[in-house]
């Protein structure tokens, strides 16, 4: 029992908060994205909301001369995490931000994320440390099993994230470096990093780099919590908590069957899954075959009469 | 009769074939050419994905291929179709569609009909069997032709 509550205190103690950060607890604002590649060329932008509780980005790929074309879309709360691609019009709702305690996009434009990584993790098993290296703490993210997550480094004169190393146990092998800079005051003494840089590392493609330059910028109420999406009424998104597909007005529209591989998902207004069209498609092209075949036999035993 | 029959059609079929290169053609060039056609949440397949380049030489393609079945051209055009659903399914093999996104091929058309969620393969499978098909319908007679080239032998 007491080792027990020495484990619970020490973890408590080991997180830190946004406010001993002088991070805000809420934020908005729009940043582009460059990978190494194309230094001079924008490869992204991410319009962001990033709550304590709650995430929303948008992605939008940079198409040369013809601007911005949006990508995706995320929107992560406690209670269901849905991600949505505009060019396919498909999504997925799951539970990635209450099991792993991030979003998809948000540790490129923001340090804020990792405090509820952390916050998350931890409550699910994984134990958060805390110690010095130098000048900096460190706090790293042992997930049950001696796998190291991520290790954050903060410097704790300045009260600031500097880099965050993270080693995904959803990736094997795929580690990254997320480097956060160029501090600047948002409102009220809280301050947040206008740069990112990130190092991306996988044993089979070696490494590449982008840099995230956040243009605007501004602090929001918690309370608020993340602006609406509107999908198109075609949409498909598959609901892998109720197990149901849905359109985009979220109406239930199929059922998907998550022991089916791949994924049963019901095509728009049609209610049928997509295992047994795919297997009409099968057999349909089975049986033109064979009547293709049929035919050019036919022909070739003098069918048409010569 | 069952020839006049079978060539109404074969006819038929690479008309249905011609349109339906055409669209998914038009479809990816589409917004290539006419930006504006971008709205959110409805965006064009290939161009988020692939250079302009390449949508562009894709797109041109097709609607070749709907011109030579529109023209009369029908064996090119559907062996043109063969090759290009064999091309496109190679890349597929090699660069899997990525989990929650369309492999963007006839994505405009299918979609609409809820076959977009067929895996494109198959999806690609089915389509050429239809080609295949109407080559068989619209082939010469081959008997014919085995006949003319042995009596030439002999």
């Amino acid at each position: 029992m007491i080792a027990l509550a020495a484990s619970i205190l020490g973890v408590f103690l080991a997180q830190p908060a946004a406010e001993s950060l002088r991070l805000p607890r809420a934020i908005r604002g729009q940043a582009v994205g460059y990978n190494e590649a194309h230094p001079d060329e924008p490869f992204d932008r991410i319009e962001f909301e990033i709550g304590p509780e709650w995430v929303r980005t948008e992605q939008d790929l940079f198409s040369g001369s013809l601007g911005w074309s949006v990508f995706d879309f995320t929107l992560d709360t406690m209670s269901k995490s849905l991600l949505y691609n505009a060019p396919s019009k498909r999504g997925t709702i799951g539970t990635r931000l209450d099991t792993y305690g991030n979003s998809r996009a948000e540790a490129f434009v923001s340090p804020l994320g990792w405090l509820r990584t952390l916050r998350v993790r931890a409550a699910n098993g994984a134990e958060v440390r805390s110690g010095l290296e130098g000048p900096l703490t460190v706090y790293s993210c042992d997930m049950p099993g001696g796998h190291s997550l991520l290790t954050m480094y903060v410097d704790p004169v300045a009260k600031r994230i500097e880099r965050v190393e993270i080693d995904d146990d959803r990736a094997p092998g795929i580690e990254a470096v997320y480097r956060y800079l160029d501090w600047r005051e948002v409102s009220g003494g809280f301050h947040h990093p206008r740069r990112v840089e990130i190092m991306l590392s996988s044993p089979g493609s070696g490494s590449a780099a982008q840099k995230v330059v956040i243009g605007t910028l501004a602090a929001m109420d918690p309370a608020d919590g993340p602006s609406a999406f509107t999908f198109p009424a075609d949409a498909v998104i598959t609901d892998y908590i109720e197990n149901v597909v849905r359109n985009g007005k979220m109406e239930v529209i199929g059922d998907f069957d998550p022991n089916a591989t791949p994924a049963r998902v019901a095509g728009p207004g049609r209610g049928v899954s997509a295992t047994t069209k795919q297997r009409w498609f099968i057999v349909g092209g089975v049986v033109i075959i064979m009547l293709a075949g049929g035919l050019w036999y036919w022909r070739r035993r003098g069918g048409l009469g010569g | 009769m069952t020839k006049l029959r079978l060539s109404i059609v074969g006819t038929s079929l690479a008309v249905i074939l011609a349109l339906f290169w055409a669209i998914v053609g038009l479809g990816k060039i589409a917004p290539v050419v006419f930006p504006d056609l971008q709205t959110k949440g409805v965006e064009a397949v290939w161009i988020g994905q692939f250079p302009n380049a390449l949508v562009v030489a894709a797109s041109s393609t097709e609607l070749l291929v709907s011109l030579c079945l529109f023209a009369g051209l029908r064996r090119i055009g559907l062996i043109g179709g063969l090759m290009l659903l064999a091309v496109f399914s190679g890349v597929l093999v090699v660069f899997p569609v990525p989990e929650g996104q369309s492999c963007g091929r006839a994505g405009s058309i299918v979609g609409a009909s809820g076959a977009e969620s067929i895996d494109p393969i198959i999806r690609n499978g089915f389509l050429s069997s239809l080609h295949i098909l109407g080559l068989v319908l619209v082939w010469p007679d081959i008997r014919k032709h085995l006949g003319t080239s042995c009596a030439d032998q002999t």
